[in-house]
């Protein structure tokens, strides 16, 4: 079984509004996950809704644990948000990222699993503010594309039991 | 605070001089053995051909250099004047815009007048144009009082701010060190920007290289003893005049002379003093003023004076600041941070300040770290070209953010 981390939402929006940049579909993962043995925890900031399915909710940790959990995890899950970013600054393992309308060309890391449905949702402006951007749960990958990059990813980490010369 | 019986003599207000016998008859003025030669504080130094200004009442000009702002701050500042707890004693204003009679237009027409009901001597002067230093430098020249207040046009002042300067100048120290008092500051306040200090601001030059003035901030405490002075203070005509006036080869903008001229009275040993309980509001009025000009190359080349008598003071070995605004997600923090190693590398002449929202992001960095309001307060209306999302947009920038992050602030 695999310890998932995942930070599902982008910075709350001023309006009030449904950040465009939240993945609709973080109930139906996580059952997916869970069927496939994995455990799930969440990761984020005071106020965010808690998602049904994870084993452990970790909120408003200070940076040097969250580098402990993420450490101690198998992969971790996130939309365009702070977690890449600050895995990518801390040099941490590398995980899947859920892309709708911003574009990981631009916010991204290539050593990420970077899933997006087609570059054509990509806004034309990048650097726009998104407090006026319309939330479109069509601009995101379905739960099947982000479940197989997470096995994917999985198996691609999983270091041998034994390594040398027999 | 230091009593003593003084002669009653032309320093006093005119009512006490001509209600002096009925005064003592009350007992409100108390008689004693005295002599009619000032009090002077023995450790006082005194100025050679300079008037005694350890004194209890000291004269004051208001001094107003304008430019285009008959429509705009300027009322409000003449307005401000005129209503002073402490009046001044005179108000000159320097017209270097249309130079209408201000008698005749509104509101100058009732607030001249007004002036005259509060008994307030004028001058308005129509100036050649040739900026604030020029009529700064003539306000020193003519003054006929002791100390020269001087206020730009787009400034309020409370209330109660001479009163304040005035209190300072006279108990500053131990009291009776006016003297060696060059000027007296309050702050110099923007509204919707007012913040403590940070910490490594000290008032001395070192503030001007990273783009910042104590006076721009608020704290709760005593004043402050500084090495340059802006904007609105109150002057110690005697030792401004010592001290070698205004810089007069600066432009018609005037960029700098504020910061020159005090800080050579400081040069000169005479004290600049800052009291946080004498508050003026900076409206910073975007027309109007140096606003007016548009010439970038009249900054430049006050600016290159300024670097020169930086030079000359031995100022110069300072590392210059190289600021980054990171008015963005805490992710974008992260992204910078990644490339901080590759900043400083690029930038080893220079001291780099991060203005963040968030400051623990830099835990342990060693770096120097102030706010967004702060680095607005710093860059005023070049605050847009510090944003990098901005120039993102311009560029239709489509590579990753590091790159354009080391691209911008490379």
């Amino acid at each position: 079984m695999s310890k998932i981390v995942i930070a599902p939402y982008a910075a709350k929006l001023r309006s009030g509004n449904r950040n465009p940049k939240n993945y609709p579909y973080w109930v139906e993962l996580i059952q997916r996950l869970n069927a496939n043995g994995h455990e799930v925890v969440q990761i984020g900031a005071a106020g965010e809704e808690l998602i049904e399915g994870t084993s452990e909710r970790i909120i408003g940790w200070p940076f040097s644990k969250l580098r402990d959990v993420i450490n101690n995890a198998d992969l971790w899950i996130s939309v365009d948000s702070w977690l890449p970013h600050f895995c990518h600054c801390e040099r941490l393992k590398s995980g899947v990222v859920i892309w709708g309308k911003s574009s990981p060309q631009v916010w991204g890391y290539p050593d990420n699993e970077n899933l997006f449905v087609s570059t054509e949702h990509f806004r034309p402006f990048q650097f726009q503010h998104w407090e006026t951007e319309p939330y479109d749960p069509n601009v995101f990958p379905p739960v099947m594309q982000v479940v197989w990059a997470v096995e994917r990813k999985l198996k691609a980490s999983r270091k041998p039991a034994y390594a040398g010369i027999y | 605070m230091k009593y003593e019986v003084v002669p009653i003599d032309e320093t006093f207000p005119e009512y006490v001089r001509e209600h002096e016998v009925q005064l003592r008859e009350a007992g409100l003025i108390k008689s004693g053995v005295v002599t009619l030669q000032p009090v002077v504080a023995p450790s006082a130094p005194i100025l050679s051909g300079v008037p005694n200004l350890s004194k209890k009442h000291w004269t004051v000009t208001a001094c107003v250099s304008t430019k285009d702002r008959y429509a705009t701050t300027l009322p409000l500042c003449i307005s401000a004047i005129a209503t002073q707890t402490r009046k001044p004693d005179k108000l000159v204003i320097y017209d270097d815009g249309e130079q209408v009679d201000l008698h005749t237009i509104s509101p100058f027409e009732g607030l001249l007048k007004m002036c005259g009901e509060l008994k307030i001597p004028y001058e308005i002067f129509r100036t050649p144009r040739k900026g604030q230093v020029v009529n700064h430098q003539h306000a020193l020249d003519t003054c006929e009082h002791d100390l020269l207040w001087r206020i730009d046009d787009d400034c309020i002042a409370m209330p109660d701010c001479l009163e304040r300067l005035l209190n300072t100048f006279r108990d500053h120290g131990h009291g009776g060190e006016q003297d060696s008092i060059g000027a007296v500051a309050g702050l110099v306040l923007h509204p919707g920007a007012i913040n403590a200090p940070p910490d490594f601001l000290d008032g001395s030059l070192k503030d001007v290289e990273r783009g910042m003035n104590l006076q721009w901030f608020s704290w709760n405490g005593g004043p402050r003893e500084v090495g340059h002075l802006y904007s609105s203070f109150l002057i110690n005509v005697q030792a401004a005049r010592k001290s070698g006036g205004y810089p007069r080869e600066l432009s018609v903008v005037s960029h700098r002379e504020e910061t020159i001229m005090s800080h050579q009275m400081f040069r000169a040993g005479f004290k600049l003093v800052v009291d946080p309980r004498a508050v003026t509001w900076h409206l910073r009025e975007s027309t109007g003023g140096i606003r007016s000009f548009d010439d970038q190359s009249l900054w430049e080349h006050d600016e290159q004076i300024f670097q020169s008598y930086l030079k000359e003071w031995g100022e110069k070995d300072n590392s210059p600041t190289k600021l980054v605004v990171l008015d963005c997600g805490i992710g974008d923090h992260f992204a910078f941070k990644s490339i901080l190693p590759q900043l400083k590398a690029k930038h080893t002449d220079k001291e780099l300040c991060l203005a963040v929202c968030y400051p623990n992001v830099f835990d342990g960095e060693g770096l120097k770290l102030i706010s967004i309001a702060d680095a607005r307060n710093m860059l005023g209306q070049r605050y847009d070209s510090a944003n990098l999302y901005k120039w993102c947009w311009e560029k239709a920038w489509d590579r990753p953010l590091t790159e354009a992050m080391l691209e911008f602030w490379g």
